[in-house]
């Protein structure tokens, strides 16, 4: 059993404190999965107790001493010089002027040359030739792409790890992956989780996992029974200040069986066709294709009838949202032929189509990113302003949607509060809940569980569920396989292919 | 208060101005003789509200131009963007300065031929003029916005879900998320038609057409300042080089010139000043 490393620590920006959380801790020699709410603090706390934090120009106090003092301590100096942060946005940690099998080879990765054995264990399905065609790029916005970005970043990492293990004392340390799955399909997850708890199994050492994506613990529960000993789960949660509790992965595992069990008694819609979306959609130079849950192509598309739920799968970047905001008239695609509850999409004049008959109407869409979706200046109150319903204005309309995803004391204070304010999930169920309360035929829900706690994705479901009572159709994308699933017969998942058109 | 002046430069340099302006006055009502105080109230008062006045009508013809301009691109209408564009194009290539001098020039047949009789018509003619020739600063930013909020998820998570796009372009990103850019632009446009304003009244008084005459003009600072006596003041400064003793009555004898070149100047400075500390302090 490792011992708990406990930190309290607060962070304020020009004298306003906005973190501040007592009894963090995880525990040395094992890897600690730490979930939460997006924008609650844990990629923050992370970087301070890393080290990582100094550039970001805050107050910051950690453990009652300032940041400086920290930094200069002996434990922050063996962390940052024997440790490695992989950061969720992978781009900012790679040097566009060098290639990036030099930037595996640098520093303090110098004296270990296994990159490319490391990079193909995590990526599965990609050949030698391939990798060493990703390794000899300087790194662009567009390539290498998203995941193949961050299994370069996890490499180092794992690198890194490696080169610990090699030596020869047992010194402090600490790993941090923040996000570290988000770009990757379940295959090259599963393949990264693999290796860091087989490899930690060899010679432990403290690492810190930020994830939203629960079904890592099934997954672990399934295949590395035998090293549960070396996880720990906690979670970060709001209650009126910011709290770190244990989280029971029992209570994930019981909720996802429930689920199963519940969507094993659902059966095949009947209802009217809300969106009948013919195969051959020919976009950006690339054919897109709807794969049945048998492996054919029905030459139907894709279906959805009122009252189902049709789950769309794909490997990140090949065009799941893009098949999404065609049908939302965003993008105009070179060839595609589609018709929303018994509409069929014209040709010409698109615009003035959707703007009077589709959008908010017969259809509506949650994008995937809230930050960027919402009126950010705007109040929560004002979360149903310009929607297309009647009695959007008023204030039992107001509570009672909220009341449907937030905490009923908090709605009065909580309806005033700038939408910048509020954490990442907070900001998700809002942008959740104003497209669910247009109940459309239609609805599409991209990346749906996005930065959401366990708690609100239960809620998410739920809401889903009601709208499926209530006959609407509704589209899912999403990476989160096992939870979406649960919501959709097997007969109404659908693989997206990617093929190009010359 | 003395905490929010402190803090922000912006606001310390709005302060700073108006304090300027009111110690002038005083200053002014103490040494400068009663008609030549009026003049430059006058001249001063008129200035600031063509200024003003421009900076209205600049920001709504800019609005108006970038409504039709972004609601036709949502239709995905290219004819008359491209029309709106060659348009604007065509203002932006004639130099501020000649397009203004042209208005003066329309301006002074419309008083000659008695169509604009009252000072104040006269003063929002001009302030056409001005606004006609900055409009387009406003234009470009309004564009610029919805170009920006049409980049991210912003407009189309909102239009997809029903909400008008008039509304996502007038409330959302206008009223909710541009306030501060919109401020800072009425700002460096109010100094900018200042500038221009005192510009032609001093290109007129050296006499470049005898239609347009300064005489035919409502009082403002240019034309203050290109009067001889004014002249006279502003030349009086090089004394103090000889006699530094002089200043006591640069700032007493020669007040008229003086008072009216250092709200001039000064009111310049500080619009700079606030224009630059509100990019920095809301990060434009």
């Amino acid at each position: 059993m490792g011992s708990k490393s406990k930190w309290n620590i607060s962070a304020a920006k020009n004298g306003n404190e906005f973190l501040n959380i007592e009894g963090f801790e995880y525990h040395k020699n094992k890897i600690n999965f730490l979930f939460g709410e997006s924008g609650i603090g844990k990629s923050l706390i992370s970087k301070i107790i890393y080290g990582a934090a100094a550039e970001y120009g805050l107050e910051i106090k950690v453990n009652g001493v300032t940041y400086e003092k920290y930094l200069e301590s002996d434990i922050n100096k063996k962390i940052r010089k024997n440790g490695f942060f992989v950061f969720q946005e992978p781009s900012t940690h790679l040097n566009p002027l060098e290639k990036i099998s030099t930037q595996l080879t640098e520093g303090d990765l110098t004296s270990l040359r296994n990159e490319t054995e490391i990079f193909n264990e995590i990526s599965p399905g990609v050949s030698k030739t391939e990798t060493e065609s990703i390794l000899s790029v300087y790194p662009k916005t567009f390539r290498p792409s998203g995941g193949e970005k961050q299994r370069i970043l996890l490499t180092m990492a794992l690198k890194k790890i490696k080169i610990y293990q090699s030596g020869s004392e047992d010194a402090e340390t600490l790993f941090v992956f923040d996000e570290p799955t988000g770009s990757l399909d379940n295959k090259m997850r599963n393949a990264f989780i693999d290796y860091l708890l087989i490899t930690h199994s060899y010679k432990n050492f403290s690492a810190i996992f930020i994830t939203h994506d629960y079904s890592i613990i099934s997954y672990i529960e399934n295949r590395h029974k035998n090293l549960v000993q070396n996880i720990l789960y906690s979670e970060l949660y709001k209650a009126k200040t910011l709290e770190f509790r244990k989280f029971d992965p029992a209570k994930y595992l019981n909720w996802i069986k429930e689920r199963k069990n519940i969507s094993k008694s659902k059966k095949v819609g009947n209802g009217d066709v809300v969106l009948q979306f013919d195969q051959g959609v020919e976009i950006f130079g690339k054919r897109l294709e709807f794969i049945n849950f048998d492996g054919k192509k029905d030459e139907r598309g894709l279906v959805i009838r009122a009252g189902d739920a049709v789950y769309l799968k794909a490997p990140s970047g090949t065009g799941k949202t893009t098949i999404a905001k065609i049908i939302m008239g965003i993008y105009s695609p070179e060839k595609a032929s589609f018709t929303i509850a018994g509409l069929k999409s014209p040709k010409v004049n698109k615009h003035s189509f959707y703007k009077n008959k589709i959008w908010g109407r017969k259809a509506a869409m949650v994008f995937q990113n809230a930050d960027e979706s919402l009126n950010l200046n705007s109040k929560v109150k004002n979360i149903f302003d310009g929607l297309p319903i009647d009695k959007r204005d008023s204030e039992e309309f107001l509570k009672k949607n909220l009341s449907n995803f937030f905490d009923v004391t908090i709605i009065n204070d909580f309806s005033e509060k700038k939408i910048s304010k509020l954490s990442g999930g907070q900001k998700q169920r809002l942008n959740i809940i104003r497209t669910m309360v247009l109940s459309t035929p239609l609805i599409i829900l991209d990346e749906p569980f996005n930065g959401l706690d366990f708690e609100s994705i239960d809620k998410v479901i739920k809401m889903i569920d009601t709208l499926l009572s209530m006959k609407c159709g509704i589209l899912l994308i999403s990476h989160n396989e096992e939870i979406v699933e649960t919501l959709v017969l097997p007969s109404n998942i659908y693989h997206l292919n990617s093929c190009s058109c010359q | 208060m003395i905490k929010i002046i402190s803090r922000n430069k912006d606001i310390f340099w709005l302060f700073n101005w108006i304090t300027g302006l009111l110690l002038v006055y005083l200053w002014c009502t103490a040494y400068l003789n009663t008609p030549a105080l009026k003049n430059v109230v006058e001249a001063s008062v008129n200035s600031f509200q063509i200024a003003l006045i421009s900076t209205g009508i600049s920001a709504l013809l800019g609005w108006g131009f970038a409504i039709l301009y972004t609601s036709s691109q949502s239709a995905g209408k290219k004819t008359l963007p491209g029309i709106l564009d060659f348009f604007v194009d065509l203002i932006k290539s004639i130099p501020q300065i000649i397009g203004l001098l042209i208005f003066y020039i329309i301006l002074t047949v419309l008083i000659l031929n008695g169509i604009l009789k009252s000072s104040f018509s006269q003063l929002l003619f001009m302030s056409l003029g001005a606004a006609f020739f900055t409009f387009y600063e406003f234009m470009s930013l309004f564009i610029e916005r919805v170009n920006y909020y049409r980049k991210t998820e912003f407009f189309d998570a909102m239009r997809s879900n029903g909400i008008p796009e008039i509304r996502i372009v007038n409330v959302d990103i206008f009223l909710k998320n541009s306030l501060a850019h919109i401020v800072h632009k009425a700002i460096s446009v109010f100094g900018t038609v200042l500038f221009l304003q005192c510009s032609i009244d001093f290109i007129i008084s050296v006499g470049l057409s005898t239609d347009v005459s300064l005489s035919n003009l409502p009082l403002s600072l240019g034309s203050m300042l290109a009067k001889l006596d004014s002249k006279q003041d502003i030349l009086a400064i090089s004394n103090i080089f000889t006699n530094p003793a002089y200043i006591s009555d640069l700032l007493t004898v020669h007040l008229q010139g003086i008072s009216v070149a250092f709200v001039l100047i000064f009111s310049l400075i500080s619009i700079n000043k606030m224009t630059s500390a509100m990019l920095i302090k809301k990060e434009l």
